[in-house]
C-alpha cells in the first residue's frame, strides 16, 4: 500500500518536472518564433528595457496562452469528477457558448466597456447556460452521461447560431467573427492579462484544495451520506468554481475547445485516478497544451495565423468520437 | 423492436381515420405553400400597385418589378421549395438508415462534410466552371460525412444518443478543418463565410435548373425507397429473414441521402435541421408509414424553409439574416424538446 503511494508520488514529480521543463521548452520558443525572427541578442534586449515585440505582444500573449489553458483543463478536470461523467467538459456542456454569447452582446452593444468585467459577464452567461443544460439533462432524478453532453452540445449550438446571428449583422468584418468564434489568442494584452490572472490564481488552489472532498463524491450517493458531507451544497460550489474557471477563459480568448476533456483524460491515465495529483498536472498540461496550439497556428503557414482553438478542436474531435465508439 | 411494433398497432388503428385526415394536410400545406410563394414573390415591391400587378402577367419584362420577380424573386422561392423538399427527404432517408430519429444531415456530420469539400475544392483547384466544381465537391463531402456516420452506425450497439454524439464529433472536426483552411486564405473570406451559415439570396435560375433536375428526381427516387425503408424499420433480423438485402437498401438510401445533401449544400450551403424536424411534424399526421411520410415530408420542408427564407428577410428588413440561422434557432430547441421526450429510452 505505502510503497504503491510512494511510487505515485514519484511518478507525480518526474511528470511534473517533465511537463515543466517542456513547459519552459516551448515557452521559449513561442517568445522566439512568430511571423517576424527575433534574435537572442535582442531577445535579451528587449527583456532588458521591457519593450518591444517580445515583451508586449508576445509575453503576454504566451501568460493568457498558459492561464486559458490552465483553467480549462482543471474546469474539466473538476466537472468530470462532479458530474462522475468521464465525457463532460466546460466546452461540451454549453458554458463556453454561453460566455460567449454574453460577451458578443456586450462587446457589441457598448464598445468601450471596462475590461475588468468581461469576466464576470462571462461568469453570468455561462452560468445561465450551464443551469439550462443541467435542468434539460435531468431526467427521473438523475443525469445520464451522453443525454448531458448532448443537451450541452446543443444549448451550445443554438447560441452559437445567436452569436452568428449578431456577427452577420454587427460585426466589422468576418475574420474579426471567426477568429472570436473560433477561439483565438490573437493580439492579447497586458489587460487580458490581467482580466483572468486573478480568477486563475483563486481557482486553481482552491480546485487544489477541493481535490479531497471531490475523491469523496466519487464514491456513490450512500457513501457521501454516511461521510457526513453535504453532497449537494458541495457540488454546487465546485461547480460555480468550474463556471468561474471557464467563463474567465472565455471572455479572454474565446472558445479553445476540449482542452478541458483531453487534458484531464491524459492525465488520469499517466497517474491515475487520485484528484490531488491530477488537478495541478491538468493545470500544467493545459497550459503546455494550449501554449503549444498557439504555437504551431503561427508557424505553420506565416503571416496567416490559425486560431488555437482549430488546432485543439483537431485533436480534441477525435478523441471525443474515440470516447464514444470505442470506450464503454 | 418493441417501438416500431407499437408504432405498427398505432398505424393499424388510425389507418381508417388516415386518409381524409391525410388530403387535409395535402391539401392545407399545398395552400400554404402558394400563400408564402405569393407572400415571398410581392412583398416589399416598392411601387407594385394593383395596375402594375396585373401587368406582370403580361409577358412585359422590361419594368423593374417585372425583373425583381421574375428574376430576382421567383428563383428564390423555387430554391427555397426545392431545397427545403430535398432536405427533409434526406432527413427520412437517414432516419430510416439508421432507424435513429434524432438523425439531420447538419447533426451528424453530411452538411460539415460538404462544406469542407466545398472549401478544399475552391481553394486548391482552379477552374473557370465553380459552380460545377461546388456541386461535384460537395457531393463528395457529403458522401464521405455520410459513409462515417454510416460505419458508425452499423456497430449497432449505440443508443441514439450516443450516435447522434459521435456525429457531432464529426461534425466538430470537419467545421474546425473548414475554417482553419478559409482563414488560410483571408481574402474570399467574408462570401464563404456568408455561404457557409446557409443562405438562399443570390438565386438565378441555373441555381433552380439544377435543383430541379438534380434533386427532384433524387426525393422521387428516395420515395420508391419507401417501402423497403419500412421494412428496414422492423430490425435487421425480421428484414433479413423477409428477404431484404440490408446493406444494399442502406447502402443506396445513404447514397440517395448523399445527393440530396450534398447538392443542397452545393446550392445554398448548409441549412440545418428542416431534416430533423420537418420528418417529425409529418410523422404527426401520416404515422411511420415512410410511402406517405416522404411525399408529406418533402412538402412540409419546402414549406418550412421557404417560411424561415421570409422570417429571415423580414427580421432585420432590409439587412438578411441567412436562412440556416434561423432553421438552427428554431431547430436546436425542436431537437432538446425531442430528446427530453424520450423518456423511455436509456441514453
Amino acid at each position: 500500500m505505502r510503497s504503491v503511494r510512494q511510487i505515485r508520488r514519484r511518478r507525480f514529480l518526474i511528470l511534473f518536472l517533465a511537463g515543466f521543463g517542456l513547459l519552459l521548452l516551448f515557452a521559449a520558443l513561442s517568445l522566439r518564433f512568430g511571423a517576424v525572427s527575433v534574435s537572442l541578442e535582442q531577445w535579451f534586449e528587449q527583456w532588458r528595457t521591457g519593450e518591444g515585440i517580445v515583451m508586449e505582444y508576445r509575453l503576454p500573449r504566451l501568460l493568457t496562452a498558459m492561464l486559458v489553458g490552465m483553467n480549462m483543463a482543471v474546469a474539466g478536470c473538476v466537472i468530470q469528477g462532479v458530474t462522475r461523467n468521464p465525457m463532460a467538459a466546460p466546452d461540451l456542456i454549453g458554458l463556453n457558448a454561453g460566455g460567449g454569447l454574453v460577451i458578443a452582446v456586450l462587446l457589441l452593444a457598448i464598445p468601450d466597456f471596462p475590461a475588468y468585467t468581461l469576466p464576470l459577464a462571462a461568469f453570468g452567461g455561462a452560468a445561465a447556460a450551464g443551469g439550462l443544460v443541467f435542468l434539460l439533462a435531468h431526467h427521473k432524478g438523475g443525469i445520464a452521461p451522453a443525454r448531458l453532453v448532448l443537451s450541452g452540445v446543443l444549448v451550445g449550438s443554438g447560441l452559437q447560431a445567436l452569436i452568428t446571428l449578431l456577427l452577420v449583422k454587427y460585426a466589422p468584418n468576418a475574420a474579426q467573427a471567426l477568429v472570436f468564434l473560433k477561439g483565438s489568442l490573437y493580439a492579447r494584452t497586458w489587460l487580458h492579462v490581467g482580466m483572468i490572472a486573478p480568477w486563475s490564481l483563486a481557482g486553481i488552489p482552491l480546485a487544489f484544495f477541493s481535490s479531497r472532498v471531490l475523491s469523496m463524491l466519487q464514491l456513490g450517493e450512500e457513501s457521501v451520506k454516511g461521510l457526513g458531507l453535504r453532497a449537494n451544497l458541495v457540488r454546487l460550489l465546485l461547480l460555480a468554481l468550474v463556471v468561474a474557471l471557464a467563463g474567465s477563459a472565455v471572455a479572454v480568448a474565446g472558445t479553445i475547445g476540449f482542452v478541458g476533456l483531453i487534458v484531464p483524460h491524459l492525465v488520469k491515465y499517466l497517474i491515475g485516478p487520485d484528484l490531488r495529483f491530477a488537478i495541478p498536472l491538468s493545470a500544467l498540461f493545459g497550459a503546455l497544451l494550449v501554449v503549444i496550439a498557439d504555437m504551431a497556428g503561427r508557424v505553420i503557414l506565416p503571416p496567416a495565423e490559425i486560431p488555437a482553438g482549430i488546432l485543439t478542436a483537431v485533436i480534441g474531435a477525435p478523441y471525443f468520437l474515440y470516447l464514444l465508439v470505442l470506450r464503454r | 423492436m418493441a417501438t416500431s411494433d407499437a408504432a405498427g398497432m398505432n398505424g393499424q388503428r388510425e389507418r381508417r381515420s388516415v386518409p381524409s385526415f391525410l388530403l387535409l394536410a395535402f391539401c392545407g400545406l399545398s395552400a400554404l405553400l402558394l400563400a408564402a410563394t405569393a407572400v415571398s414573390l410581392f412583398w416589399r415591391i416598392k411601387g407594385l400597385t394593383f395596375g402594375h400587378w396585373l401587368e406582370l402577367f403580361d409577358g412585359k419584362t422590361e419594368s423593374l418589378a417585372a425583373y425583381t420577380v421574375w428574376d430576382v424573386r421567383l428563383p428564390r422561392a423555387l430554391l427555397a421549395l426545392l431545397l427545403g423538399a430535398a432536405l427533409a427527404a434526406a432527413g427520412c432517408l437517414l432516419q430510416g438508415i439508421t432507424r435513429n430519429d434524432l438523425a439531420d444531415p447538419e447533426v451528424i456530420g453530411v452538411n460539415q462534410g460538404a462544406s469542407l469539400f466545398v472549401v478544399l475544392g475552391l481553394l486548391f483547384v482552379d477552374t473557370k466552371d465553380a459552380s460545377l466544381l461546388i456541386l461535384l465537391s460537395a457531393f463528395g463531402g457529403a458522401l464521405l460525412g455520410g459513409g462515417v456516420v454510416y460505419l458508425l452506425s452499423l456497430q449497432g450497439r449505440y443508443t441514439p444518443v450516443r450516435l447522434v454524439l459521435a456525429g457531432l464529433a464529426v461534425s466538430f472536426f470537419f467545421g474546425s478543418l473548414t475554417t482553419g483552411l478559409l482563414l488560410m486564405r483571408e481574402a474570399t473570406l467574408s462570401d464563404i463565410l456568408y455561404w457557409m451559415a446557409g443562405k438562399l439570396s443570390g438565386a438565378n435560375w441555373t441555381d433552380v435548373r439544377i435543383g430541379m433536375y438534380g434533386l427532384f428526381p433524387a426525393v422521387l427516387l428516395g420515395w420508391l425507397l419507401a417501402s423497403q425503408l419500412n421494412v428496414l424499420a422492423l430490425g435487421d433480423e425480421v428484414a433479413d429473414g423477409l428477404g431484404q438485402r440490408i446493406v444494399f437498401i442502406r447502402r443506396i438510401a445513404l447514397f440517395m441521402a448523399s445527393v440530396l445533401v450534398g447538392g443542397s449544400v452545393a446550392l445554398a450551403g448548409p441549412i440545418g435541421f428542416v431534416g430533423l424536424m420537418v420528418p417529425h411534424m409529418a410523422r404527426l399526421v401520416t404515422g411511420p408509414d415512410y410511402r406517405l411520410l416522404i411525399p408529406l415530408s418533402a412538402l412540409l420542408g419546402a414549406d418550412l424553409l421557404l417560411l424561415s427564407d421570409l422570417a429571415g428577410q423580414m427580421l432585420f428588413y432590409p439587412a438578411e439574416t441567412p436562412v440556416g440561422i434561423i432553421t438552427a434557432l428554431t431547430g436546436t430547441p425542436f431537437f432538446l424538446f425531442l430528446m427530453r421526450r424520450k423518456k423511455g429510452e436509456r441514453v
